[in-house]
């Protein structure tokens, strides 16, 4: 049975932005949702999140995760789950942590809200944590204020506290898009590091075609809030099957492939999508 | 001759982060002995991770910053310690492409006006009616239609934003660009978009452009020529043929094995070179 079953989500922030979105996720899978801004790809983390805005208007679909009900949970039942069972890794560190907390506190925080440590155990899980993430000198870094740390530590850290409470389920909204391609690598190495050992699995955000490829088991495609293909990330990059797919990727520029092998998605393409994403809500509403 | 050529240039800037309570804030240098050469009409891509100075390289170019010591020439013209009143005649001939449209374009001003507005500071056109007209013009040229002169940045996505600030480096027909990580913020049709975009405008405007970024496949798409930049030196260069296929710098190399191709290879992460 699969960990993360999203089946036929339908949502509606005063247009339509999901148009019967399904996804599978199994226990300790990486699995990779792309699309480009507007596809609705972060939507559907926020709806796993219950996150959405007070405007924003469900379907019938329904989000089930290790058999409880995510669309139907109260406030109180999901932020028990939300940083013990299923955390965030997000795109931006600067915003993520607190600017005038210490980083020790923010990471002891969540520890003693979900897993009831005492203070001195959380502290010493707290350094633990940062050993884990590889981080030099974590005492030191511990006392610091977020602003006195790099992009990639601050990632390091936030990362850390995605898996303190060692999560069945991480969403990662576009974690490495803010940063160099070099500290990218490292971050990405450590995410997967980190994923094996405790078999959780990721649902992990991005429009980048090359980090999908390097870290996730399987992959959907996501354009206007429809699934178009969903497939074992081996045979998706091999045989892509959607034109879409195949469109995305010829429009990925590679530094081992001549400048005339880039080709952008066609704007027909791009305009039949959308047609047909119209005609699917309006065989909705009739 | 080359269009700019600079030799030995260095820059120091005062340290604000390592100020003491009193006193001045001791100098960092952000470049060292930059030796470089941009014929006109080429398209140089320099390369490098935050905080190698490649922005900043840019930005000297322009004469935004007074070099610390060497030269730079422009059109055989010594301008490294040229006054503000004597570098605004060559303003003209030299522009800056910005990473983030959102915050280079005015919030308060039309599409238009922000178009029209070098155009008539520079006396190109003779009032704003004809600024207007030219502004129309350059929209087209973008991929955009006239219609979005009359909207505001905030209107636009970030890929048409990204277009309007390519359209407003390309309005005064400068001589030399800086283009600085203006891809970066943008996702991949978008991306492909932009730099199909930059590729046609290349050969009618015949100008020399510098590509500041991070990714060295953009780099490739675009570029004739490649500087790899690390703490303020650069370390390897040469045409992207070159560079690409014999990486002889470690530096390079790494940065070539960083960037995660679309091809599936679960291994890449955990490999060390």
């Amino acid at each position: 049975m699969s960990l993360l079953d999203i089946n036929s989500l339908y949502l509606d922030i005063d247009q339509p932005i999901l148009r019967g979105v399904s996804l599978q996720l199994m226990e300790g899978e990486v699995h990779g949702l792309v699309g480009e801004s507007g596809a609705g790809k972060t939507m559907v983390g926020k709806c796993v999140l219950g996150l959405l805005p007070h405007r924003a208007r469900l379907g019938h679909g329904y989000i089930n995760f290790a058999g409880t009900e995510l669309l139907k949970l109260h406030g109180h039942e999901r932020r028990e789950l939300l940083g013990r069972d299923i955390t965030v890794i997000p795109q931006n560190p600067m915003t993520a942590l607190n600017p005038v907390k210490r980083i020790e506190p923010q990471i002891i925080d969540v520890l003693q809200l979900h897993l009831e440590m005492s203070a001195i155990n959380a502290k010493r899980r707290a350094l633990e944590l940062m050993h884990d993430v590889h981080i030099r000198e974590p005492e030191c870094v511990l006392q610091q204020f977020p602003h006195e740390l790099s992009g990639g530590m601050r990632q390091r850290v936030l990362i850390a506290i995605a898996f303190a409470c060692k999560p069945k389920l991480i969403i990662a909204d576009e974690p490495t898009t803010a940063l160099d391609v070099t500290v990218q690598r490292q971050i990405l190495r450590l995410i997967k590091e980190l994923q094996a050992n405790s078999n959780t699995a990721i649902l992990f955000i991005t429009h980048d075609l090359g980090v999908v490829a390097k870290i996730c088991n399987r992959v959907s495609v996501i354009h206007s809030g429809r699934i178009l293909e969903s497939n074992s990330a081996t045979e998706l990059f091999l045989a892509p099957k959607h034109a879409y797919t195949r469109a995305l990727l010829a429009a990925t520029p590679r530094f081992d492939r001549p400048a005339a092998a880039l080709h952008p998605v066609p704007q027909e393409l791009i305009a039949a999508l959308w047609a047909e994403a119209k005609a699917h809500d309006e065989t909705k509403t009739n | 001759m080359a269009l700019i050529s600079i030799r030995d240039l260095s820059l120091a800037l005062p340290d604000g982060s390592a100020k003491p309570l009193f006193g001045r804030a001791p100098l960092r240098e952000i470049l060292r002995n930059i030796n470089l050469d941009i014929e006109g009409g080429e398209c140089l891509g320099v390369v490098g991770e935050s905080g190698s100075g490649k922005t900043t390289l840019g930005r000297t170019l322009l004469r935004l910053y007074e070099p610390t010591s060497g030269t730079i020439h422009f059109e055989g013209r010594d301008i490294t310690h040229l006054s503000q009143s004597e570098l605004r005649p060559l303003r003209a001939k030299m522009q800056m492409a910005f990473q983030d449209p959102q915050s280079s374009l005015n919030p308060r001003h039309r599409i238009e006006d922000i178009l029209a507005q070098p155009l008539l500071a520079f006396q190109h056109v003779r009032n704003r009616e004809e600024g207007r007209e030219v502004a129309w013009q350059l929209l087209k040229r973008v991929g955009l239609t006239g219609e979005f002169g009359k909207r505001y940045p905030h209107e636009l996505s970030g890929g048409q934003r990204q277009r309007v600030g390519i359209a407003r480096t390309i309005a005064l027909k400068p001589q030399f660009i800086v283009a600085d990580e203006i891809v970066s913020g943008l996702d991949v049709s978008t991306k492909a978009q932009i730099l199909a975009l930059l590729r046609e405008l290349k050969p009618e405007n015949a100008q020399a452009l510098m590509f500041i970024g991070h990714d060295l496949s953009v780099i490739r798409v675009l570029c004739d020529r490649v500087a790899v930049m690390r703490n303020g030196k650069i370390v390897e260069q040469g045409s992207c043929e070159q560079v690409f296929s014999h990486p002889q710098h470690p530096y390079t190399q790494e940065l070539l094995m960083a960037i995660p191709l679309p091809d599936v290879d679960p291994d890449w992460v955990t490999r060390e070179h």
